[in-house]
């Protein structure tokens, strides 16, 4: 039987396949991680990069940008950081004699949101409410914000003088949370004897459209059949996280949703038109993890290790 | 709580009487003390905490293992053996408490029981050891646990799941037991009672009849043999076993009989018969008056005296099937071979000689003379007797007229030769009279204490008339019936069918056979007499039909899919080919992760495109399917 027929109808796979190709070849040892930004991008979700500086991640925002050919904003957060200074603000315009409204960071296609945890909570939660909403009210007008949509935001897990952390229910609306990790020795070496690459990102040039962004994430919402057996598999880890006598509050609805809009994405990847139980197994840490709650007394265990555990005890259908 | 130990404890006091009440009866009276002796002070021992040095006991162990070696002789192996057995438990019991001493107590306990059926084949055997199979893999299991820690103690749940392995696993083997039951060899006969002589220490059926050789006749209740057949009126039932033509003064025996012999059975009812003969010394097989040819047993001569023969003594229980003619008078014509039955004894006492003489004259016709014989042994008043029998030089002539007294051998001695001295020509026959009836089980019981002999009386122009002069006895009525109660009977009754079966199914088991049978069945089913097998049958199918149901029920909706027994087989494939060891946590594509076969990623494909599509495997995708593991298991 020919295989051709089925991929075809997932569209634009190819484009995507290439962003993550020149991305892989140009970020080395960050395969993971660049892959799991382009699942969220498909699924229009955000994503939550934790771990600490100098790991490439603010290279990884830019390279992605450029990659994609998307208009790329930065916020750099502080404790002194406004809510108006990511929305943007309403200047007196002398000459026209009346205020005119300066769009703020917000308004690109990919935002990288740097060291979330220094901002204010205000802050915090005007960026997370926009994210959400895909909306921006600003002085009684409304803005919507570009589409495709995307918010890379990192924060540092060690540092935690003058933080403050994200509360479980903001971390809820990032679709994936997930460490880079240091490269692999030999690629590390290679990277320290090159230098930094942070010039060469301008040699970087869009290899998909918009258009074609737009479609492929249309694709993945519509062309990818997500099956009862496997909708019950998801569904049944997302209910032993909340039985889980170490958990204290287990995944939500809207992470079981997430869920499955990344086994989807992930299927669409690997060229399938139905997703199968190691599409969810593969993002159920990254989209499931940050979201749980540990009990009181468990504050020693590790959210990955728990819920691969879970991942464990749990059978694949298989017929 | 439970304490571990002393669960062991208790069951190794259960397990250990378990072997030693069905060796009982073949102990010596030391071990028969010894045993529950040290079972009481082990019993003391743990209420009082004491101990017995060990040192002690093992000196003693070997003190008593030299004492019985020694005694060990060619006519006896065994006897020195078990009771060795039986002591050595007995030490274990006070001896040190280690897992290991409570498995070697474990151990010989069962050696105990299995020495039982070195002299009896009972079917409590198989109750005794039951219960040990029982308790056995249970006493295993806590003996496990008792081995890392010896003071553990158990709450009852746990002390439940705890024996809830064992016991599955006993539930489990069961049917591997049945499995064993059919192909593995079996001994027909107690293994030490083959060695030694299985019947010379019996009474009751002879093949010599020597009335005056002793003053009583012990009655034993031993078993003689089983018969399945019809009821039948009880002046009907005699067992014929062996006719003894030659007489010798004191003596009755079997000679061949003459070679010109011709009789056939007249006029009878045939009544079919299934014999379960226990093991005997005699070569002579019984069957109902007049036997015809015997079935099922090869090497057997059936004579024309109508007495059934093999080549040698079997020591073995047999089983074999006869039809006889009840009723029926052996026809045939007395020519030269009359001279053979009318010999008599050169020197014969003179009292009998001149009632000889008396009695030839009496009448004209044989029937007459047989007559005036009935009424001489009437006239005389004789009582039948077990007991204080005459046993003078002449103890036929002392039964007549001085003691008046005598059992069946007598009486038939003494019938055979006045008849003879009277001109009939007569002959003794041997076998058994009587039988209860088994109605659970459609078959009579004869015990030893039946042998009978009587006596046979040619008739001219009848033939061969069966004469029983025990009957002319004044108190005939009594004869060979005791006092029995009749609740007690019926009990006894049921427990012999036990017995029956045991022996029927389990002891004379062949397999050969059970074919046969099974291949005949339908044929056994419509024929006489069956009737009540087919009604026990369609009972007990009714009462499984419900249990048969649920199962199947339960299998079909439990059976694995189609899709299910695919992904096992690939499973298994990937298993051997390619050392993938599956967890139920693991995907297609996890499980084929690094397998580059080609046929491993269409099955993987082909397979997760319609299960993962919620749409179930249509004919052709399961026939490629089974053709891509057929080509794993080939390649």
């Amino acid at each position: 039987m020919n295989l051709e027929p089925r991929t075809q109808s997932l569209a634009q796979r190819d484009a995507v396949l290439a962003v993550i190709e020149t991305l892989s070849g140009f970020l080395k040892g960050k395969g993971r991680t660049i892959r799991l930004c382009v699942i969220a991008l498909l699924t229009g979700g955000n994503i939550l990069l934790e771990d600490i500086p100098g790991l490439g991640k603010t290279t990884l925002a830019l390279a992605l940008s450029r990659v994609l050919g998307l208009s790329f904003g930065r916020i750099q957060c502080t404790s002194d950081l406004l809510p108006s200074d990511i929305t943007g603000l309403s200047i007196f315009n002398r000459e026209e004699n009346r205020f005119t409204f300066i769009p703020g960071p917000l308004f690109h296609n990919l935002l990288l949101v740097d060291e979330i945890n220094r901002a204010m909570p205000k802050s915090q939660s005007a960026l997370l409410e926009s994210m959400e909403e895909r909306k921006v009210t600003v002085e009684g007008a409304t803005y919507d914000l570009p589409s495709p949509f995307l918010v890379v935001a990192t924060q540092n897990p060690v540092e935690q003088v003058g933080t403050h952390p994200l509360p479980e229910s903001q971390l809820d609306r990032f679709l994936i949370c997930t460490g880079i990790g240091y490269p692999p020795e030999e690629i590390e070496k290679s990277i320290i004897r090159g230098g930094s690459i942070r010039d060469e990102l301008k040699n970087l040039t869009p290899v998909i459209s918009v258009e074609a962004l737009l479609e492929a994430q249309q694709a993945v919402r519509e062309r990818v059949f997500l099956s009862e057996k496997v909708t019950e598999y998801l569904f049944r880890i997302v209910g032993a996280t909340r039985s889980h006598p170490q958990v204290l509050s287990g995944l939500s609805t809207r992470a079981g949703i997430n869920l499955a809009e990344a086994a989807r994405a992930n299927a669409y990847l690997e060229g399938r038109e139905y997703v199968i139980p190691e599409d969810v197994k593969a993002l159920a840490v990254p989209v499931g993890a940050h979201r749980i709650i540990t009990a009181a007394d468990q504050d020693g265990v590790r959210k990955e290790q728990l819920l691969r555990s879970i991942l464990k005890a749990i059978p694949v259908p298989l017929a | 709580m439970i304490r571990l130990e002393l669960v062991i404890l208790l069951m190794a006091l259960a397990v250990s009487l378990l072997g030693f009440i069905p060796l009982f009866p073949w102990l010596e009276n030391f071990s028969r003390v010894f045993l529950p002796g040290a079972m009481l002070v082990r019993l003391l021992a743990e209420r009082m905490g004491f101990r017995l040095p060990s040192r002690l006991l093992t000196a003693g162990s070997l003190g008593l293992f030299l004492v019985y070696l020694l005694r060990i002789t060619r006519a006896d192996i065994a006897g020195p053996m078990v009771n060795l057995l039986v002591l050595l438990l007995g030490v274990r019991f006070l001896g040190e408490r280690s897992g290991r001493n409570y498995l070697q107590l474990f151990l010989l306990a069962l050696f105990c029981l299995a020495a039982s059926s070195l002299y009896s084949l009972d079917p409590l055997f198989m109750l005794y050891l039951g219960l040990q199979l029982l308790l056995f893999p249970v006493a295993l299991v806590l003996l496990v646990c008792y081995d890392r820690d010896p003071s553990i103690t158990l709450t009852l749940a746990r002390f439940r799941s705890l024996v809830f392995i064992p016991l599955a696993m006993l539930t489990v083997s069961i049917p591997l037991l049945l499995g064993f039951f059919v192909i593995l060899p079996r001994t027909p006969v107690p293994l030490w009672d083959f060695l030694a002589d299985p019947t010379g220490k019996k009474s009751g059926f002879s093949e010599t009849v020597q009335p005056g050789s002793a003053s009583t006749v012990g009655e034993s209740k031993v078993v003689a043999f089983r018969v399945e057949c019809d009821r039948l009126a009880p002046q009907e039932l005699y067992w014929r076993g062996i006719t003894l033509n030659r007489f010798d003064g004191s003596v009755w025996s079997r000679r061949e009989p003459p070679a010109g012999e011709r009789f056939v059975p007249g006029a009878g009812r045939p009544v079919p018969q299934r014999f379960f003969l226990e093991p005997v010394s005699s070569r002579y097989l019984v069957a109902l008056e007049l036997p015809g040819e015997v079935t099922t047993l090869r090497g057997v001569t059936r004579w024309p005296d109508f007495t059934l023969s093999r080549r040698s003594p079997s020591g073995k229980r047999s089983s074999y099937e006869v039809g006889s003619f009840v009723g029926g008078i052996a026809r045939g014509r007395l020519g030269l071979e009359r001279r053979f039955y009318l010999e008599t004894p050169e020197r014969l006492s003179p009292w009998l000689q001149r009632q000889g003489e008396r009695l030839r004259l009496a009448g004209a016709t044989d029937a007459d003379r047989l007559a005036a014989v009935e009424a001489l042994f009437r006239a005389e008043r004789l009582v039948y007797s077990t007991t204080s029998l005459p046993v003078s030089g002449e103890p036929l002539v002392e039964f007549l007229t001085v003691k008046k007294r005598g059992n069946c051998e007598f009486f038939a001695s003494s019938c055979g030769v006045l008849l003879r001295l009277a001109g009939i020509p007569a002959r003794l026959v041997g076998g058994y009279q009587g039988g209860e009836y088994n109605d659970l089980g459609g078959y009579y019981l004869v015990t030893e204490e039946r042998a009978h002999v009587w006596v046979e009386a040619y008739l001219e122009g009848k033939g061969w008339v069966r004469v029983d002069p025990s009957r002319w006895a004044i108190n005939e009525g009594e004869m060979g019936r005791g006092f029995r109660q009749e609740w007690f009977h019926s009990l006894r009754m049921a427990g012999d069918m036990v017995t029956y079966f045991w022996n029927r199914q389990v002891i004379t088991y062949d397999l050969e056979r059970q074919l046969t049978l099974f291949h005949e069945a339908g044929r056994h089913l419509q024929g006489v007499g069956s009737f009540r097998w087919r009604r026990a049958g369609g009972v007990s199918l009714l009462l499984f039909l419900p249990l048969l149901c649920w199962w199947g029920g339960r299998w079909l909706r439990q059976r694995p899919s189609p899709e299910e027994r695919l992904v096992a087989a690939f499973k298994w494939q990937l298993r051997k080919g390619y050392g993938v060891e599956a967890s139920p946590d693991m995907g297609l594509q996890e499980l084929i992760a690094g397998i580059v076969a080609p046929d491993v990623l269409r099955f993987v494909e082909l397979y997760g495109g319609c299960i993962y599509r919620d749409r179930r495997l249509g004919p052709k995708e399961r026939e490629e399917l089974r053709k891509i593991i057929g080509r794993m298991k080939s390649g």
